[in-house]
């Protein structure tokens, strides 16, 4: 299907790329349909785009480069809630904020992107008993 | 917008599933227990809040900032 983006133009996309967020994210309840684009090849951010709004999308990056010890797990406990089976892989990404320069990009750590990749079900989920902050220096 | 004072031990309950009582009051401290089904999200407001200001913050990514990004 057609996917347009504000960042990186108009892609076609396979249907089931598209993964659901039922109850959107913090800031945006009516986001409810993204993908993952690629920014760049070999770059390890992507782009979560939200399919319903050219005009909204993330930088993201997996997790595992900003902190290779980072709880999966956890991240798995903390999206119970979308019902996801124990054995169905899932994808986990983190928000990245992009300050105008000099500020240095951030990653949200304590707010990760959870998707599951059978059911295409996702959400934003909250470790809430960890350390980590909004804002993780990159 | 309701308000309603409660005493230790003492609950609220939201719609028919959830519940919050209060467990206990330490100085300037109130313990809140909640029960609410598993797809009903619940976070410290402090929390929401920063979620929600640092997501809009984020989505104000400009389009040549993307290829500055290593």
């Amino acid at each position: 299907m057609r996917v347009e983006s504000q960042q990186l133009g108009t892609l076609e996309i396979p249907e089931e790329s598209i993964v659901t967020f039922p109850l959107g994210i913090p800031s945006f309840p009516d986001a409810l349909h993204f993908c993952l684009l690629e920014v760049r090849a070999g770059s390890r951010y992507r782009l979560l785009q939200c399919t319903d709004r050219p005009d909204l999308a993330f930088v993201v990056i997996d997790p595992l480069l900003v902190d290779p010890a980072y709880p999966l797990d956890d991240v798995r406990g903390a999206a119970a809630d979308l019902g996801l089976k124990p054995d169905e892989p899932l994808a986990v990404a983190v928000i990245v904020t992009v300050p105008r320069p000099p500020g240095r990009p951030t990653a949200n750590l304590l707010a990760p992107i959870a998707m599951g990749l059978r059911s295409r079900i996702g959400a934003q989920v909250v470790l809430h008993d960890s350390p980590y902050r909004v804002r993780h220096a990159l | 917008m309701l308000t309603f004072a409660r005493k230790v031990g003492q609950g609220v309950r939201i719609g028919d599933q959830i519940r919050i009582t209060v467990k206990e009051i330490r100085g300037r401290q109130v313990r809140l227990v909640i029960e609410a089904p598993r797809e009903v999200r619940i976070y410290r407001e402090e929390i929401w809040d920063q979620i929600a200001s640092e997501n809009k913050l984020a989505a104000q990514v400009e389009p040549d900032r993307l290829n500055d990004l290593e």
